[in-house]
């Protein structure tokens, strides 16, 4: 209980931070102990193939495709005054995210839980895999072909205009 | 506003593992397949995003969401 206390406590606390900064490099990198964090949770709980797969996908390739973005569109350090409009859209911001808690919090205090599992259920990689193949095949193979066109697709946008107008 | 979305898959993501782990019914694997799942189509999500970003600064010299009104009404 108490690792995953501080294990909340370090995602809370960098998500929180990461989004007040203002400078988008001290953000994506607050962002990968965030992913980080996540990715520790995941192993708490038993699931290590998605604790390691958390790990290589958003600590890894995602912070780097995120720095990278940041890095290439950098070169405008004039912090934008935040205008008025916006801070009245983040009061609203404000309460509808605690009319949702709200609702949230009732909905858990009214729910009966029946008795949880003792001990963390076992998925062996052997496990998944199987059902992977097995009953998930289909989704699987589509999973795949998202990723190829949106990679494709990704190329393509990011790498039009090379030739014409490169200024 | 991207990371932002990030965030949110990811609490996502979270809440699955979360119910598999305390579920009574621990034999079936259908929270973490999931989770595998929406892991692989974040991925994609924010390879596109990027590109997006890119394309759109190499267009407008500007990655202020403000200035990208030219689809406005």
């Amino acid at each position: 209980m108490i690792a995953l206390a501080i294990i909340a406590g370090l995602i809370v606390a960098s998500a929180a931070l990461a989004l007040t900064r203002r400078n988008l490099v001290h953000t994506s990198l607050l962002l990968v102990l965030t992913w980080a964090g996540i990715g520790a949770f995941y192993l708490w709980a038993g699931a290590e193939f998605i604790g390691f797969a958390q790990l290589l996908v958003y600590a890894g390739a995602i912070s780097m495709v995120v720095l990278f973005a940041v890095l290439l569109t950098q070169p405008q350090p004039d912090l934008a005054p935040i205008n008025p409009e916006s801070h009245k859209r983040s009061g609203l911001a404000l309460i509808a995210a605690a009319g949702v808690g709200a609702v949230l919090v009732k909905a858990v205090l009214a729910t009966e839980f029946i008795a949880p599992a003792t001990s963390a259920p076992s998925l062996t990689v052997l496990e998944l895999g199987q059902e992977l193949m097995g009953t998930h095949a289909a989704a699987l193979l589509i999973i795949g072909l998202i990723l190829t066109i949106a990679l494709i697709g990704a190329t393509t946008i990011a790498a039009a205009r090379r030739g014409k107008d490169d200024t | 506003m991207l990371l932002g979305i990030e965030l949110m898959l990811n609490a996502a993501n979270l809440n699955f593992v979360a119910f598999w782990r305390f579920n009574p019914n621990p034999d079936a694997g259908t929270g973490v397949i999931f989770v595998l799942f929406a892991i692989a189509v974040a991925a994609a999500e924010a390879a596109v995003g990027m590109a997006l970003i890119i394309a759109v600064y190499r267009h407008r010299q500007s990655v202020k969401l403000q200035d990208a009104n030219a689809l406005k009404g």
